[in-house]
């Protein structure tokens, strides 16, 4: 026997999410059903909102919701480092450690060959052309301490120095393969103050 | 440490077993497909944390039937910590593990694929040697395996060509801690696997080497790493992938200046397999300063006389609790197994008596 087709419906579109199969996503629809009216209208109106009204912030590409971005906006921001970091949660981990006066650039992944993910998929044209723009002093390279991010770092550093700026590297403090929000605070503090230049 | 009761309730076709098995030579017979790999299986899966089969745990539910957890449990003699290992999937996955590690030995018919298979074969069993004892080296490996593939895989695309250098660092930095553990096992080896040879081929005697992928000696530094590896720079732009590496290592077996893997006798070969095995058994034994279980899985059926006593006086006439899977009884004299028949799933007392083998061992 099938489900009626709006169960059918909604499971096959919570079974699209990450890390979310075909049995998960049952779970997750019979919940959404048996919880008041409200609840899933609220949650669904959450959905849509979000993907309304954030975008990406024209300078450092965060998720915002105005543009730019209030990072970008901010005149206490130093206009001459910018960070370099593969996530937007890499944003909000480095922010946590409070020493970090510059500004960001998020390239929304890493390099990855076998996922086919070059430099022309991630906002590496971006970056350049900001640099043209904005000409900083230094450039951080934060990308995670994983492979993709490593080999990131390498590409990026390639393409960087020969423009004449400071580019460093955050040291490798990081567990090997460690994301930066799983970081905790005190080894980016460590990694950000013991960035090295490239 | 020393099994003394081991349980198992709802690991594949084996609703509820209780073993206790002597603490030298145990003994499971039984018809194919009735459940002593599934034995052996668990109480790997319960000293190691992991299957010699399957990396899913979820191949051990029972089925058919409503998913039901699979528990396993091991009492050691008194003073040492019981072991438990439990799993259930209904959804999302429920593991727990709690007690020590313990190192096993597995011997399987598919040990031959040491003495005449790929070379992979030879690199895997160093690989599980070495992941098993140093956390770093598992790191490494993995690494290393997942730069070599991004590597190759930028050589490969001409649009990503341009990257594949950036995974250089990474696979210069972990292959050659992958070399440095892999040549100081295959040194400690060798002897105790020349030794046993010899001690079960009588007059031949087994030379081995070490084969460094892609250069013709061995790398120990990073700096010789990159200068092999920039020496083939033009092959690998034509071949598209990495031609130096611990990927690519082998080990050449010969007897008499002849290998034994591509020119052996099947006798050769049999040995061979045997002495690599009892070696690593001795291996891990000094390494980790505990006595491995051994578990003899339908090998012993096809040896004869000689390799089979090289093997027990080895293993269980030593000090290695031995489980040994057969499909009819064996007299081992004076190593006096504890018997057990395995039927449908479920294990009992030998009954009659072990009949005799005209070649018995002991
Ligand atoms: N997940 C499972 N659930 C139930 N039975 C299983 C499962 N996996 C394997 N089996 C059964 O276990 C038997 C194989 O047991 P095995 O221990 O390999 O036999 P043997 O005694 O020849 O070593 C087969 O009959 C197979 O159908
Ligand atoms: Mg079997
Ligand atoms: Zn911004």
């Amino acid at each position: 026997m099938l489900y009626p087709e709006p169960i059918q419906d909604l499971v096959g579109e919570l079974s699209k999410l990450p890390g979310v199969g075909p049995k998960t996503a049952q779970r997750l629809a019979f919940f959404l059903l048996n919880r008041p009216k409200g609840e899933a209208e609220q949650l669904a109106r959450a959905i849509v909102e979000a993907r309304q009204r954030i975008r990406y912030c024209s300078s450092c590409f965060n998720f915002t919701d105005t543009d730019p971005c209030s990072l970008c906006r901010s005149a206490t921001r130093d206009k001459g480092t910018v960070m370099v970091v593969e996530q937007p949660k890499d944003v909000i981990a480095m922010e946590k450690t409070r020493e970090f006066k510059g500004r960001y650039h998020v390239l929304h992944g890493a390099i990855s060959p076998m996922e086919g993910i070059g430099p022309e998929d991630l906002k590496v044209r971006e970056l350049l052309a900001r640099i043209g723009q904005e000409s900083p002093h230094e450039v951080v390279l934060a990308t995670s301490s994983s492979l993709e991010g490593e080999a990131t770092a390498l590409y990026l550093g390639r393409l960087l120095k020969p423009l004449g700026l400071k580019v460093t590297r955050i040291a490798r403090g990081l567990p090997m393969g460690g994301d930066l929000d799983y970081t905790d605070e005190m080894t980016l503090l460590k990694a950000l103050e013991g960035r090295q230049e490239i | 440490m020393q099994l003394q009761r081991v349980g198992i309730r709802g690991f594949r076709n084996l609703r509820e077993v209780s073993l206790e098995p002597s603490a030298s030579l145990t003994l499971l017979v039984g018809q194919n497909g009735h459940g002593k790999t599934n034995i052996l299986e668990a109480v790997h899966v319960l000293l190691q944390g992991q299957s010699f089969r399957t990396r899913r745990d979820r191949d051990y539910l029972a089925d058919p039937g409503p998913p039901a957890p699979v528990v396993l449990t091991a009492a050691g003699r008194l003073g040492q910590r019981d072991i438990t290992w439990s799993y259930m999937y209904d959804g999302q996955t429920r593991r727990r593990r709690q007690g020590p590690i313990v190192p096993v030995v597995v011997f399987s018919p598919d040990d031959l694929e040491l003495a005449r298979g790929a070379p992979s074969a030879r690199r895997h069993l160093l690989d599980h040697l070495l992941s098993g004892v140093d956390r770093r080296y598992a790191r490494s490996l993995e690494a290393f395996q997942r730069a070599v593939l991004q590597r190759n895989r930028a050589l490969k695309e001409g649009g990503l060509r341009d990257l594949a250098d950036d995974f250089l660092p990474a696979i210069v930095r972990e292959g050659e801690y992958v070399w440095s553990r892999r040549y100081e096992v295959f040194d400690q080896l060798l002897p105790s696997c020349q030794t046993i040879y010899h001690a079960v081929a009588g007059s031949e005697a087994v030379s081995a080497s070490y084969v460094t992928g892609g250069n013709p000696t061995r790398i120990e530094s990073p700096m010789r790493y990159r200068e092999a590896l920039a020496a083939r720079r033009g092959d690998e732009k034509v071949r598209q992938m990495t031609l130096v590496g611990p990927h690519r290592d082998d080990i050449q077996f010969t007897v008499n200046g002849r290998s034994i893997v591509t020119a052996g006798s099947q006798g050769q070969q049999r040995t061979l397999a045997l002495a690599i095995k009892l070696a690593t058994y001795l291996w891990l034994k000094a390494e980790t300063g505990t006595v491995p279980l051994v578990m003899l899985d339908d090998v012993l059926s096809e040896l004869d006389g000689i390799r089979r006593a090289a093997v027990l006086r080895q293993v269980a006439a030593d000090e290695a609790q031995t489980i040994v899977t057969d499909t009819e009884p064996r007299d081992f004299g004076v190593l006096n197994p504890a018997v057990f028949e395995v039927a449908e799933g479920e294990l009992r007392l030998w009954r009659g008596n072990p009949r005799p083998l005209n070649s018995g061992p002991f």
